[in-house]
């Protein structure tokens, strides 16, 4: 929350004016509501919205260890604070709604009342992490960028152009530059990053290495803002399925 | 096996996400429109070769241009992205609305898919949201999109 909080990233904080529209059925008809519309420059909005979305995990955890028997209505009321929220955020000029997947899956893990049951769902979460990593590798065998030499030294260029442009002079311009100029070093972050990607795979075979996938995760993640200047912070709460797999595989073998 | 253990469970949640793992695979493959929440995760996955020329946006307050150098990467979003979506809103809405969701759905209406912000409106907007950002007043804000040339080593303005 302080990250986002610093970053201008709470909705009274982008302060949406305009909305750009998404290609998403579910949207669609989630725009029918005219929800995201209501929230154009409407100060008090925002600060409803900010307010609701991020207290409603201290309100679950609240709830769910003082007054347990409202835990399964606070937990739909979070999945549906967080849909709308994230439906509407993603509309305007701030990160893209893959990014928020977190916000938008995990309430579903805290609806059942049964242990079991959460455990399963967490475990799903699980192999949807993988998915996510996994998709992104063989998005990239598939589209052909991993196959194009010129690939790394082209997303710099086009990622950092306002970079290279203002501050020529920058440290950071003259090492981006510097890796631009050498397209085959600079495929081997892409190769890496494939590979890297491509890694997780092992985690739907096993959990024996879900501890070397989570600082491979965490390796992605600082890279990424160091090389690219993309932040994804956002679906870091996916990681604790990795943190927590042998734990949650004891609990059901208890269950 | 995690299939086994929850179908043994409850098959109505088995059936679920199976069918959630069946849609986002298919989805993948038919590259169309998202239905939330499943998405593809294919960014910088198709082919991008090195061109050689670029228009970059450059912003300035007070006659002073803003480097994204001193910004962290989502301060610096926070400052470009409004200006590149706000001159593709205009269209990209419109192509949606004509092409894709009155032909999937049944809706008459386009008004909740389409901006009505004028560009002035929008350059007031921008002015306060940099204010807002920059923490300080300012008297002018600019955006000049700019035309550069890349001969291998740097960058070179061009208009």
């Amino acid at each position: 929350m302080l990250y986002k909080w610093m970053n201008s990233l709470f909705l009274y904080q982008v302060q949406p004016a305009f909305f750009y529209t998404r290609k998403d059925l579910v949207t669609w008809l989630f725009m029918q509501t005219g929800i995201h519309q209501w929230l154009l420059n409407n100060h008090s909005a925002w600060i409803l919205f900010d307010s609701l979305f991020y207290s409603m995990p201290l309100l679950y955890l609240l709830t769910y260890k003082y007054v347990a028997k409202l835990s399964l209505a606070v937990a739909i009321i979070m999945l549906l604070v967080n849909w709308c929220y994230v439906q509407c955020y993603t509309l305007y000029p701030s990160n893209s709604i893959e990014g928020h997947i977190a916000w938008l899956l995990f309430p579903i893990v805290f609806i059942p009342s049964d242990k079991k049951t959460f455990i399963l769902l967490f475990e799903g979460v699980r192999y949807f992490f993988l998915y996510f990593f996994v998709s992104a590798a063989v998005w990239k065998l598939a589209q052909g960028g991993f196959f194009s030499e010129e690939q790394m030294s082209g997303i710099l260029l086009y990622q950092h152009k306002e970079l290279l442009t203002s501050s020529p002079r920058y440290w950071q311009s003259n090492f981006l530059l510097w890796l631009i100029q050498k397209p085959q070093l600079s495929y081997l972050l892409y190769l890496s990053a494939t590979l890297l990607e491509l890694s997780f795979i092992i985690g739907f075979f096993t959990k024996k290495y879900d501890t070397l996938l989570l600082v491979l995760f965490v390796i992605f993640l600082v890279m990424d803002h160091l090389i690219m200047r993309i932040t994804y912070y956002e679906i870091a709460p996916l990681a604790l399925t990795l943190m927590f797999s042998k734990r949650e595989r004891n609990s059901i073998q208890t269950v | 096996m995690y299939l086994k253990k929850l179908y043994r469970h409850n098959k109505l949640l088995f059936i679920i996400l199976v069918l959630f793992a069946l849609a986002q695979l298919i989805n993948n493959i038919r590259q169309d429109i998202f239905i939330s929440p499943i998405y593809s995760y294919g960014m910088y996955s198709i082919q991008i070769k090195p061109t050689q020329f670029y228009t970059v946006p450059e912003f300035f307050a007070d006659g002073k241009q803003l480097q994204a150098k001193d910004f962290s990467p989502q301060q610096w979003d926070n400052i470009t992205l409004p200006v590149s979506e706000f001159y593709a809103q205009d269209q990209w809405n419109l192509y949606q609305w004509q092409h894709d969701i009155k032909r999937l759905l049944p809706f008459t209406d386009s008004s909740k898919f389409v901006n009505h912000i004028t560009e002035q409106e929008f350059k007031q907007w921008y002015h306060q949201h940099l204010q807002s950002l920059l923490h300080r007043h300012i008297d002018s804000v600019n955006i000049i999109f700019s035309e550069y040339y890349f001969n291998d080593t740097s960058f070179i303005r061009t208009k």
